[in-house]
């Protein structure tokens, strides 16, 4: 793992900041969330003190049988005209109660007067055709009761229209023709059917109260048929729920701003409604936040459980299973949001008693908005900070990290170059300036490289040093032995002397192998260069070599477009001499050395080529080198691995490239001396 | 003929100094010896010697030789003066003739060919002084070898060659147009040298008759094999 990944890894732990803000703030909501909770409940008990014991006006649900259908009075926002069209209702379709198999109803609460609307499909719709005459037409009845006796109310006419309704009987529904005053309808003809709407005041209206169609339709032949549909069953009349004024009157007083106040009984209906929550915010408005806050939106999402909905199904009915809590007789504090994007809404629920009866319960909601804005400003600021901080720490971490890792690569890179191919040492490595432990490892290695150097110096030079320090010990030997031969001496001491002589002669070869080198390197510095033919330097050479190496065969060939180089043609003759001398010393007698010119209008190849035996692969590279020879045996001569070193010497002189190889069907050894040509120059 | 000339070696190796008083002592000459570069200037102040050999390295001082030569220089400029050392460097033969030494010598050369060195030097000597005798000359074109004083001249400027170039050049202008090869040119200069130094001298008589004329091109170059002269009159036909 590179540096740089580490500090990168290392620079995320800052992340840990921003997060452990965000665990804080959440924290500091839930906190604040809690006393919300908690001080909505104490005005909930508070609000449901001020309601215990007082004459609310609330059914005694004590007097329901369980069984029988709940009519629900919605409240009504305004007051419909009396004109058969429910559009003037501001209450949900969902909102009716059935009667039989054709109808439905609604049924209203205004200004202490209850709305009917009846909605009844028939087909064959039937007016009474005169007073007194039957059949007596389709016809609704109203039955009231409760506490007092029964009694029924027929909304009936011979014409759609205003009507008012009539009492009736029980027995034949038939019109009586003794009006009711103060209860009016409408009657409208529809499509499908008919619609009946009324209007009868609060108090004419009992604990309660059912509605019957009475469909006539015309039987076969003369007579008609009567079909009564009801809403109630077994003479069981439905329970009339409605809001209680008193209620309402006392509640009214008790609501705040920004809360909602509702009252239902036991039964979950709903008797009182005011005030409301300040609307509900969507936290994270997409089309209202800046990019950096949708972003955050995106990462820090409020999970809030989809919690409790208080809402009423059906309409006027709560229908949240929590609130069996609290009408069970117990506090209950609860949560719910809409989506999960919006901020959640607290409620607290508290029961109201009369008598310690359980007559129903208070609830109380409020918005948790104020929360937010408390908590979310901040955690929105908090972790652009932080955010900020880490991104300049990270840039920064990453920055550092570039840096410090260019520089060791620098280092690497400078170190692994230090050695040269032919050997020579760059002691100078890049960032030896810098005060810290990189400075001072690159100081290190400047030191080393240096030693290193000054060692391989002093190797280069020892072989002139040696030669030069060898040579006049040898000179002494030398002239004593040329001064012994002077004087009279027993025949005796020539067998010794002639060995003396030759061991000399020996060393003296010798120490002129060993500085030929520096000699020639020596030349080279003072060579001036020039541009000459090489193809005829090789073809004297050539004619040279046929005279000298009477025991080999030498060819001479020459396929170059261009011949002239810049250099020296005797540093070139030189090169081919030890080239030659090489070639011939390694390829057995009376054998062919082919030298060639080859190449092309940039460079010029040299080719030598001998049948000697192949060169081991290892030391092919190092051929070239100083004091390397893969002679393996001793003859005659005196082999330092010189020779080879010199055509280097003089190839890297003229800018060129030695390589050796073995001819691919193994036959021989091929030298190759590569220069660029005088053209190129 | 040799006797009574003093020929003096200036070398700190006594066993090598020996050797050679003893050979020079053979062939007649008196000698005298002298380890530093001190001892032989205060001697040669008193007394001239014929000849001086002297070695570079002196014991104390790494080039009391050139000093010497230079001082010697000062005090004669006739008085032929050797360098036989073991330093191979091409610099240090340079820097040695240029001090206006005759002949720079490496300690490999046999004490027969040193021998041959010290006799022609004193000839030339004795020619130069002698200049009533008749000269015995060698005319190769524009070249002219004066064998006696052992000088050579082009188109009739002196070049100033040292003994070793002389005889290289004699040996070549001797058969105009053969070929002299390495082995034959050290022989003739009675020198052993690796071929590398036959070519710098070659080089270095190139260069000296080059300063007299710039169309010098009279050296040709065989390689291996060696060197040829070639005369004008060839030079023309080519």
């Amino acid at each position: 793992m590179s540096l740089r990944t580490q500090l990168l890894g290392l620079g995320l732990l800052t992340l840990a900041l921003p997060w452990a803000g965000y665990r804080y703030v959440q924290e500091l909501e839930n906190a604040l969330r809690s006393g919300l909770e908690q001080s909505l409940l104490a005005s909930a008990s508070t609000m449901a003190a001020a309601l215990n014991d007082q004459e609310l006006g609330i059914y005694d649900t004590s007097l329901s049988s369980g069984t029988e259908e709940i009519i629900y009075a919605h409240p009504l926002g305004r007051q419909p005209l009396l004109d058969g069209y429910r559009d003037d209702w501001d209450i949900p379709d969902a909102a009716s109660v059935p009667i039989g198999t054709g109808g439905q109803f609604w049924l209203a609460l205004y200004d202490r007067t209850i709305y009917i609307f009846l909605s009844f499909t028939d087909r064959n719709l039937i007016y009474q055709n005169a007073p007194g005459e039957t059949p007596y037409g389709d016809r609704v009845v109203l039955r009231r009761g409760g506490t007092e006796e029964f009694y029924d109310l027929l909304f009936h006419t011979t014409a759609p229209g205003n009507l008012r309704a009539q009492r009736t009987n029980e027995t034949e529904l038939a019109p009586s023709g003794e009006y009711e005053s103060r209860v009016f309808g409408f009657w409208r003809e529809t499509p499908n059917g008919f619609t009946v709407e009324a209007r009868l005041p609060l108090d004419l209206a009992g604990e309660r109260l059912g509605l019957s169609v009475v469909n006539v339709n015309p039987d076969t032949g003369e007579t008609y048929q009567v079909l009564v549909e009801s809403l109630w069953r077994d003479n069981e009349l439905g329970l009339l729920r409605y809001r209680p004024t008193r209620l309402s009157t006392l509640a009214n007083q008790l609501e705040q701003p920004g809360r909602r106040l509702r009252v239902i009984d036991t039964d979950r209906w709903v008797l009182f409604d005011g005030g409301a929550v300040d609307p509900l915010t969507t936290t994270f408005d997409d089309t209202s936040l800046g990019f950096t806050e949708r972003f955050y939106s995106l990462i820090f999402r409020r999970n809030d459980d989809l919690l409790y909905d208080l809402v009423e199904q059906p309409p006027g009915r709560l229908a949240d299973e929590a609130l069996r809590t609290v009408l069970a007789g117990d506090d209950v504090t609860a949560r719910y949001t809409r989506t999960p994007e919006a901020s959640a809404i607290v409620a607290a629920s508290v029961p109201i008693y009369q008598d310690t009866m359980q007559i129903g319960a208070l609830i109380l909601e409020q918005g948790s908005d104020s929360i937010l804005i408390l908590t979310n400003e901040p955690l929105l600021r908090m972790i652009s900070a932080t955010l900020l901080a880490t991104s300049l720490f990270v840039v920064g971490l990453i920055s550092y990290a570039t840096l410090l890792s260019f520089r060791i690569r620098r280092l690497a890179r400078a170190a692994d170059s230090a050695l040269g191919p032919k050997g020579q040492i760059h002691t100078s490595l890049p960032g030896r300036g810098a005060k810290d432990e990189i400075g001072d490892l690159a100081r290190s290695f400047t030191r080393l490289l240096g030693r290193l150097s000054e060692y391989t110096e002093y190797l280069s030079t020892l072989k002139g040093k040696l030669a030069h320090e060898l040579r006049t010990p040898l000179a002494v030997v030398a002239t004593s032995l040329d001064n012994l031969e002077r004087e009279p001496h027993g025949s005796h001491l020539s067998p010794y002397l002639e060995r003396l002589r030759e061991g000399s002669g020996r060393l003296d070869a010798i120490l002129n192998a060993m500085s030929e080198a520096t000699v020639i390197e020596e030349a080279i510095s003072n060579t001036e260069l020039e541009v000459f033919d090489l193809h005829r330097v090789l073809e004297n050479c050539t004619e040279s070599y046929r005279d000298v190496y009477r025991t080999r065969a030498f060819s001479y060939e020459n396929c170059a477009p261009h011949v002239h180089i810049l250099g020296s043609s005797e540093l070139i003759a030189q090169m081919m001499d030890k080239l030659i001398d090489n070639a011939v010393s390694f390829s057995p007698k009376d054998s062919k050395i082919e030298i060639r010119l080859s190449g092309t209008q940039q460079e010029l190849s040299i080719a030598v080529v001998n049948c000697g035996p192949e060169l081991p692969k290892a030391m092919r590279d190092q051929l070239f080198d100083s004091l390397v020879s893969v002679r393996d045996k001793r003859d005659d001569r005196h082999h330092l691995g010189l020779g080879l070193y010199i055509v280097s010497l003089i190839t890297d002189f003229h800018a060129g490239k030695a390589r050796c190889n073995n001819l691919v069907d193994g036959t021989g050894v091929i030298f190759e001396i590569v220069i660029p040509t005088a053209a190129r120059n | 003929m040799n006797s009574g000339k003093l020929v003096a070696v200036v070398e700190d190796e006594i066993a090598l100094r020996d050797n050679y008083l003893a050979a020079l002592k053979r062939q007649g000459y008196r000698v005298a010896g002298y380890s530093t570069r001190k001892d032989a200037l205060s001697a040669f102040e008193n007394h001239l010697p014929d000849l001086v050999i002297i070695d570079i390295n002196l014991a104390g001082e790494v080039e009391g030789g050139f000093d010497l030569c230079r001082d010697l220089r000062a005090l004669s400029e006739q008085l032929p003066i050797i360098f036989l050392t073991a330093r191979e460097s091409e610099l240090d033969e340079v820097s040695g003739l240029r001090l206006g030494a005759d002949d720079y010598l490496n300690k490999r050369i046999s004490l027969e060919h040193l021998m041959v060195r010290v006799t022609a030097l004193l000839r030339r000597v004795d020619a130069l002084t002698s200049t009533e005798k008749e000269a015995q000359l060698l005319n190769r074109g524009s070249l002219e070898l004066d064998l006696d004083r052992v000088t050579a001249s082009w188109k009739d400027t002196l070049i100033p060659l040292t003994l070793t170039e002389f005889w290289v050049v004699h040996a070549l202008a001797k058969h105009p147009g053969h070929v002299r090869t390495r082995e034959q040119l050290m022989e003739a200069a009675n020198v052993v040298l690796d071929p590398a130094s036959v070519t710098s001298q070659i080089k270095r008589i190139r260069a000296k008759f080059s300063v007299v004329d710039k169309e010098f091109s009279a050296i040709e170059v065989v390689r291996i094999l060696g060197y040829r002269w070639v005369t004008d009159q060839d030079l023309l036909l080519d």
